[in-house]
């Protein structure tokens, strides 16, 4: 037994030293960090003068050649990401200029995740475009596959970029139809058709993430091809195209909505109590301060506590007369 | 009768090294995991990170923070709060009753008016005196209420907050900059989400700038320092570790996120607890394991909160008898789920480990230096076993201890200097003789409370942080 833990002892002491020598290589490489920092700051002073004045001169390059290829890619990114906006020829130039653009490629190509992760970082920083980016947006990792939808919307905002996201608001990963939603966001009414082809899809994740992405535009065009989708048989499905048309409804519609409020299905009464608020149904304010006094899901009832908050003054004289009652606390 | 007492020193002896081979085999697991952990978070920020800055849809996040007694530290902390780099945030203070003047310190700074607000969400059996808002900062909200406990007071923060998500901190907790977008993006990535939490890191010692750590210094107290060491373990291997296994249970109080909507369908936090943190999890995890719901509990090692750690020995044994009562509660609360494979991982291997080798240590810590003891006295125990047995002890927790400062040092941002990082390796060497003891007595006595059904905070009494100028708002933020 005492040979047992002395052996056990050794090799906890192995364990120590490893330990202490991973600390000892950190704190030099901290230290050496810190001596090259002058070299950093003047390059990154050199660049910012570029950008500045529009102009690479050979004194910007010499300054960024002089740090190592690492440090050269970091300070091109810093400045990208704080002084100018995307797409800067300046950095397009200054990067193929000091061998970013070079390593950006090698990284794409690269086998390792994490490695075509960090390239297309860069490339999405500094704005550059890149055919090879384009194939990664059928990337088998996701984070990858996420990035490279961020960078599409932002390197070409056309209806062919929309086109290929709209594709990836039916991907496996949340993060990457998360993405994709954003980016089809950002590209405004040049996204309306990928979205509408997207409502149209037969399969059941894409739509139901198109039909999001078209309530959270509000765009009345978009509301009006999500209408067939309202009857959908599933409830999360349906409460999502319900947001999606609130643009179109109209006093016309009360009866379609009071319906909706009495759904066996919480997520679809907390949508059509939502729709209540921002459609402005006034004429169904009392429906919904039943929700707040009488509904049992907690999530309802704070729906309707902001719908009648939207619905003025006659909503908040409600919402005053349901406080003094009592809301139910879950 | 010697040989009897020998007999049963044995047997105690060999119940404390097999408790002991558990405890360890545990922590190499969530070591080993906690790095691998750590290794694929640290590749997946190499590149620049353009973060969530100027992304549209994002959801919207109120920080709550309940404060009682606080005029100390609750500039700092709002001023930190409001100073957080997110595009859509929100602030409410609540001031739980408080018998100082953090209410007033809060109306002269932020120039706070009366408003008429009603909540966003259902509370009614609160006692309300008033809720204030500000027109120079329109996204701090201040709801002054009736004293009745730090659970009470996030519940009527979240009452009055608006956002999607709800940051529940302590009044001492200085958040970075980009910790909040770092924290909101497994909402993002995952719908499966219910809650994640990040690092927290002891800020004595550290020096601020307008509510924000500007240098990170080794606390000069040796009590805090002390606790440096502590904190690094406790959530850059413990938590870290669970995060990989699946198996997360505690968002600290001090920098938590939460879906607001799950947290009022939850009911919001417990009022007879001093756990209140742990026992949110575990009812949100319990429940959506009961509902067959898919979920997830996110510790992230990058997003960075600094805590003010207690520099006095009374204050800082009234806190580990607090941590240790409330986990004791927790459990006996939710004992009906230990054990049970309904609850997945967290029934069958997490609860197990919280209540067998975290509850349990301390009294089993006692339990075997008694029986070493006396096994010495009688002659019972074999002396160069037992140096032999205390040095593998004594190296194994040494070797925790620097794994976790390493890991620490791999994170992004702050990093120490030399001196300090000396220093702090001096207080690893010196912290199981004396300190470890003493952590040991209070968790014996806060498991005393804990029996006796004690749900008393205890006073907190601060110091404060060396800010240069604590309650200068940073421009451009509202």
């Amino acid at each position: 037994m005492a040979v047992l833990l002395m052996v056990v002892i050794l090799a906890e002491v192995i364990a120590i030293v490893a330990l202490l020598a991973s600390q000892v290589r950190h704190v030099l490489r901290h230290r050496h960090r810190q001596l090259r920092q002058p070299m950093v700051d003047e390059a990154r002073r050199a660049v910012v003068a570029a950008v500045a004045s529009d102009q690479a001169t050979g004194s910007t390059v010499r300054a960024l050649n002089e740090l190592s290829p690492g440090d050269r890619d970091d300070v091109l990114c810093d400045v990208a990401a704080s002084v100018r906006s995307h797409q800067d020829p300046m950095f397009q130039e200054l990067a193929s200029l000091v061998g970013t653009a070079d390593r950006i490629e090698s990284g794409l190509r690269s086998r390792r995740w994490w490695r075509r992760l960090a390239a297309l970082q860069r490339l999405a920083v500094l704005g550059l475009p890149n055919p090879r980016a384009v194939a990664l947006l059928d990337d088998p990792d996701p984070r990858v596959r996420a990035l490279a939808a961020q960078w599409a919307a932002l390197v070409d905002p056309t209806g062919l970029t929309a086109e290929r996201l709209s594709r990836l608001l039916g991907d496996q990963s949340d993060r990457v139809r998360h993405r994709a939603s954003v980016a089809l966001f950002g590209l405004g009414p040049v996204a309306h058709d990928a979205v509408r082809l997207a409502l149209g899809s037969g399969d059941a994740t894409r739509r139901r993430s198109a039909i999001a992405l078209a309530a959270t535009i509000g765009d009345p065009g978009l509301a009006s091809a999500v209408w067939p989708l309202i009857d959908e048989p599933d409830p999360g499905l349906r409460a999502d195209a319900i947001r999606a048309v609130a643009p179109l409804l109209g006093d016309q519609h009360i009866d379609m909505v009071e319906e909706l409020l009495d759904s066996p299905h919480r997520g679809v009464r907390g949508a059509a109590a939502e729709v209540v608020g921002s459609a402005g149904l006034l004429g169904l304010a009392g429906p919904v301060a039943n929700r707040i006094l009488n509904d049992p899901s907690a999530e309802v009832r704070e729906a309707a506590i902001a719908a009648l908050g939207q619905l003025g003054s006659s909503g908040e004289l409600l919402l005053r007369h349901c406080a003094r009652y009592g809301w139910r606390v879950t | 009768m010697t040989e009897t007492l020998a007999h049963v020193l044995a047997l105690a002896n060999w119940a404390v090294l097999v408790y002991f081979l558990a405890v360890n085999t545990g922590q190499a697991v969530l070591l080993i995991s906690a790095a691998a952990e750590l290794r694929s978070t640290n590749r997946e920020s190499r590149g620049p990170d353009r973060g969530l800055r100027g992304m549209p849809l994002l959801p919207r996040v109120t920080i709550l923070v309940p404060a009682y007694d606080e005029e100390a530290l609750i500039l700092q902390t709002v001023t930190a709060a409001m100073a957080i780099d997110y595009p859509d945030l929100e602030v409410v203070v609540v001031n739980d009753g408080s018998t100082d003047s953090t209410l007033e310190v809060l109306i002269d700074r932020y120039e706070l008016r009366p408003v008429q607000r009603l909540p966003t969400s259902v509370s009614s059996v609160w006692e309300v005196r008033g809720v204030y808002g500000s027109d120079s900062h329109p996204g701090l909200v201040v709801v002054d209420k009736e004293n009745g406990g730090k659970a009470e007071s996030l519940n009527v923060a979240i009452s009055w907050a608006s956002g999607r998500l709800v940051c529940a901190i302590d009044a001492d907790t200085v958040i970075e900059p980009d910790a909040l977008d770092l924290l909101v993006r497994p909402f993002l990535d995952d719908h499966r989400t219910i809650a994640a939490g990040g690092t927290i890191r002891v800020a004595n010692g550290c020096r601020l700038h307008h509510a924000r750590v500007v240098e990170r210094r080794a606390p000069e107290n040796r009590l805090a320092a002390l606790q440096a060491v502590e904190y690094a373990r406790a959530f850059l291997f413990g938590r870290l570790g669970w995060n990989r296994l699946g198996g997360n249970v505690i968002i600290s109080g001090a920098f938590g996120l939460f879906d607001r909507a799950m947290v009022i369908a939850a009911g919001g936090y417990a009022d007879d607890t001093v756990g209140e943190d742990m026992e949110l999890v575990l009812r949100l995890r319990s429940e959506a394991y009961e509902s067959g719901r898919q979920h997830r509990v996110f510790f992230l090692p990058n997003p960075v909160a600094w805590t003010e750690a207690p520099e006095t020995a009374r204050t800082l044994a009234r806190q580990r008898n607090r941590w240790h009562r409330g986990l004791a509660d927790v459990l006996v609360r939710h004992r009906s789920l230990i054990g049970r494979p309904r609850y997945g991982l967290m029934g069958t291997v997490v609860l197990p480990y919280y209540a067998l080798l975290e509850l349990l240590a301390p009294a089993v810590e006692v339990a075997g230096l008694v029986t070493v003891a006396v096994g010495f006295a009688i002659g019972a125990i074999d002396g160069r076993f037992a140096l032999l047995f205390a040095l593998v002890a004594y190296g194994y927790g040494l070797i925790l201890s620097l794994a976790a400062l390493t890991m620490d040092e791999h994170l992004e941002g702050f990093h120490l200097g030399i001196g300090d990082r000396v220093r702090q390796l001096g207080w690893v060497v010196v912290e199981q003789f004396g300190y470890r003891q003493l952590t040991v007595i209070w968790r014996l006595w806060g498991m005393a409370g804990a029996v006796r059904g004690d749900l008393s905070w205890g006073r907190q009494s601060r110091r404060g942080l060396d800010d240069v100028e604590p309650g200068r708002a940073v421009a451009g933020r509202a």
